[in-house]
């Protein structure tokens, strides 16, 4: 992939284990394993993930990338965040 | 950990382990390679450098002003024995000579202890702090805290029930990544947690977070302090950056 594109490092730990899960589900997304101890989500175009589905509560919610991000977050709040390249 | 239960991410976790020998960040700087994935144990020792390691908690300690209070709150709603009481006389500060240090039993000879200070007056921060609501509402008083562990989610229940049954207000049970906490205030308006671990730490937990801290204190070191730092955002991208140099990939 060329330009500009997000890329979410997941730790590979149960309580974020939801988040790599969830983009696997995703057509516009890509992950790999990138050890050690990540997972790595790419992703060309602006991709969301919504709290509920991902079956996370609020403190984890909010440290959802913790692991690292590139992309612009151009929406977070208690139940949606959307990230853009 | 305080954070405001199902609300904002005001205050980061502490990992309250030290059983990695050397910093992640460390490692990185020296060229070693990241510790690969194992298998997720906690190291039995708490090695911190040398040989030398600190064996848990003796005893943490808070003024008061409210004696009766204390003892009525620590002894007979929490149910911690008083177990010893020093009384001193011209050993304190000229401002308060004079004192009474005592001791409730917290588990596994931890002691939650309190000076009380005669003829000295409580400081103005603290007035009717204790009629706060069981969540922080400052990032210092309250990020000071102590969080007593309980061994499992029946403990954890029980203890909620046996507060609020004496009236105690304790707030929702809040699941952070590894561990699930109530909190609750003392008559002083001293923030309380009970924590459960959820699951234990392991080397990947101790490298992700060195590499989260090397990111934040890069980027510390840029703006010229931590006044100037915000949103996180920031952080997770320097620490995506780190990770992207790590794997030998372009930014």
């Amino acid at each position: 992939m060329n330009g500009a594109r997000i890329r979410i490092f997941v730790p590979r730990v149960p309580e974020f284990s939801c988040l790599a899960e969830a983009a696997r589900g995703m057509p516009q997304c890509t992950v790999r394993q990138c050890p050690p101890g990540y997972e790595l989500v790419e992703a060309q175009g602006p991709i969301e993930f919504g709290r509920k589905a991902l079956g996370l509560k609020p403190a984890v919610w909010y440290g959802l990338f913790t692991g690292g991000l590139q992309g612009r977050i151009t929406r977070f709040d208690r139940d949606l965040v959307r990230i853009e390249p | 950990m305080t954070m405001r239960p199902s609300a904002s991410p005001a205050l980061q976790s502490g990992g309250e382990r030290n059983h990695r020998p050397a910093s992640a960040a460390g490692a990185l700087k020296s060229g070693r390679k990241a510790p690969t994935e194992g298998p997720q144990t906690c190291a039995p020792a708490t090695l911190v450098s040398g040989g030398l390691a600190l064996r848990g908690v003796d005893h943490t300690a808070r003024p008061t002003w409210k004696l009766r209070e204390t003892v009525q709150f620590y002894r007979d709603i929490l149910g911690l024995p008083l177990i010893h009481t020093i009384s001193a006389r011209g050993w304190g500060p000229a401002t308060h000579p004079d004192f009474l240090h005592f001791f409730f039993d917290s588990g596994k000879g931890s002691t939650i202890a309190f000076f009380y200070y005669l003829g000295s007056q409580a400081p103005e921060s603290l007035r009717s702090r204790e009629k706060a609501r069981p969540w922080p509402q400052d990032h210092v008083c309250d990020a000071t805290h102590t969080a007593w562990q309980v061994d499992d989610e029946q403990e954890l229940q029980a203890w909620k029930r046996r507060l609020e049954e004496k009236g105690v207000e304790v707030s929702v049970e809040t699941r952070h990544e590894v561990i699930e906490s109530i909190y609750f205030r003392d008559p002083n308006g001293y923030f309380i947690e009970i924590t459960r671990k959820l699951r234990p730490l392991g080397p990947l937990d101790a490298d992700d977070a060195a590499l989260t801290l090397q990111a934040a204190m890069e980027l510390e070191d840029e703006q010229g302090g931590v006044e100037r730092l915000g949103p996180i955002d920031a952080v997770w991208a320097r620490k995506a950056r780190l990770l992207l140099d790590r794997m030998g990939e372009t930014a």
